[in-house]
């Protein structure tokens, strides 16, 4: 009997340990995405601390939007696409805040942000093989219309 | 590191565009951020990109530019012809006398004097410095002056919502857009644009992408040896797109 119960002591720590092993190996996966989740980052750490992330975040995206746009200084380390490449699942939706790793925080914060009405909500490898049938269709459909509609093509008239 | 310093390193780097030091900028207090400087990091005011288009190779009823280009930047029919996007589209040119037709891809010119940059209120429409001219949507407010102003209709106004934008190219309702000679490529260095690439898939080898000041450059060189024409050349706005042939 005694036996029995130095096994347990035993076999208790390592039981501990396995399920801690589990819980962190799962907490680094993006797939297979559980609903209604935030779900966490792919990379290893983010650009920056998370405290300055959190406090920051808004004022390194805005800085460096204008260098990157308007003098193509472009820091692959402040992306937009990064951030939402890194942190956001492909099966999240802008149209579902739940599951959205940018707006879910600014949903349960209240502030209003409106990157997503320009800028795609989902990471860049998830976007061709979910859209490539759809958009060569529509494609199609754009040049079809555009030989038909003959108002589109302008004249370009000479003086 | 100062923040008077790390002012005065982006300054120097602006100005001369030696651009090869480490700048370290300072965002908010406590906040720096340290990026590296490289020659391909920015636009380099020395170059000027442009395209070169010879319509005697441009085959009539080819749409692979157009399509390339749609695809490229997630352009698509939202099946309203008189409000789709149009980055690139054909026009077909007949000779009145002659009959003779030929067909030409049309984009944004990317003057050197751009007439949509002039009227622009918010400064939204800005001339890179290397010549490329964009909209800046964070600050469009969708007046559409520039779309106004401009000689060859090469902008579009986005009227709706718009969904599956691509990562390096967004979009969306309220701004102005047009060809932006795939400056995401040109950033990342590929020297060549979506358009050019279709075409020379294709095996017409209509069209040649390449640094307008760059003498050694293929079309510097073309455009030096052959000639060329600016559409609209009495505008005097001095486009980066020329063609041959017309």
């Amino acid at each position: 009997m005694r036996r029995g119960f130095a096994q347990f002591g035993l076999v208790l720590p390592a039981l501990l340990l396995a399920g801690l092993a589990l819980t962190l190996t799962g907490c680094g996966k993006v797939e297979p995405p559980a609903p209604h989740l935030v779900l966490e980052a792919r990379g290893d750490q983010c650009v920056e601390p998370t405290d300055v992330i959190r406090r920051d975040h808004m004022k390194i995206l805005m800085h460096e939007r204008d260098e990157a746009k308007i003098y193509g200084r472009r820091n692959p380390d402040h992306s937009f696409v990064g951030c939402v490449d890194c942190h956001v699942s492909p099966t999240a939706s802008r149209d579902d805040p739940a599951t959205h790793f940018c707006m879910a925080c600014h949903q349960f914060n209240a502030v209003r942000m409106d990157c997503f009405q320009c800028h795609t909500d989902q990471p860049s490898d998830a976007a061709p093989p979910k859209r490539s049938a759809g958009l060569e269709e529509s494609i199609e459909r754009h040049l079809a219309l555009q030989a038909d509609g003959i108002e589109t093509v302008q004249e370009i008239s000479t003086p | 590191m100062s923040t008077e310093n790390s002012a005065n390193v982006s300054r120097r780097q602006f100005i001369t565009g030696a651009a090869t030091a480490v700048a370290g900028l300072t965002v908010a207090p406590g906040v720096f951020l340290l990026k590296t400087a490289g020659a391909a990091n920015g636009a380099d005011p020395a170059t000027r990109w442009g395209l070169l288009i010879d319509t005697s190779k441009c085959a009539d009823g080819c749409t692979a530019c157009v399509r390339a280009c749609h695809e490229e930047n997630g352009v698509r029919s939202l099946g309203r012809p008189k409000t789709d996007a149009q980055w690139i589209r054909k026009v077909n040119l007949t000779e009145r006398e002659t009959g003779h037709q030929h067909s030409l891809p049309v984009m944004c010119q990317h003057c050197e004097k751009p007439p949509c940059v002039d009227v622009c209120p918010t400064k939204a429409s800005f001339i890179r410095p290397d010549g490329i001219v964009l909209v800046n949507k964070h600050t469009c407010i969708g007046c559409r002056y520039c779309m106004m102003a401009c000689p060859y209709k090469a902008r579009s106004f986005i009227h709706e919502p718009l969904t599956d934008q691509k990562p390096h190219s967004p979009r969306g309702k309220g701004t102005v857009e047009s060809c932006t000679l795939c400056v995401h490529k040109v950033d990342r260095g590929e020297g060549t644009t979506a358009c050019v690439e279709a075409c020379n898939k294709d095996g017409h080898r209509a069209m040649v992408f390449g640094d307008l000041n760059d003498p050694s450059s293929e079309i510097a060189q073309r455009l030096k040896q052959e000639g060329s024409t600016a559409v609209r050349a009495d505008l005097r706005l001095n486009p980066a797109v020329r063609y041959q042939g017309i």
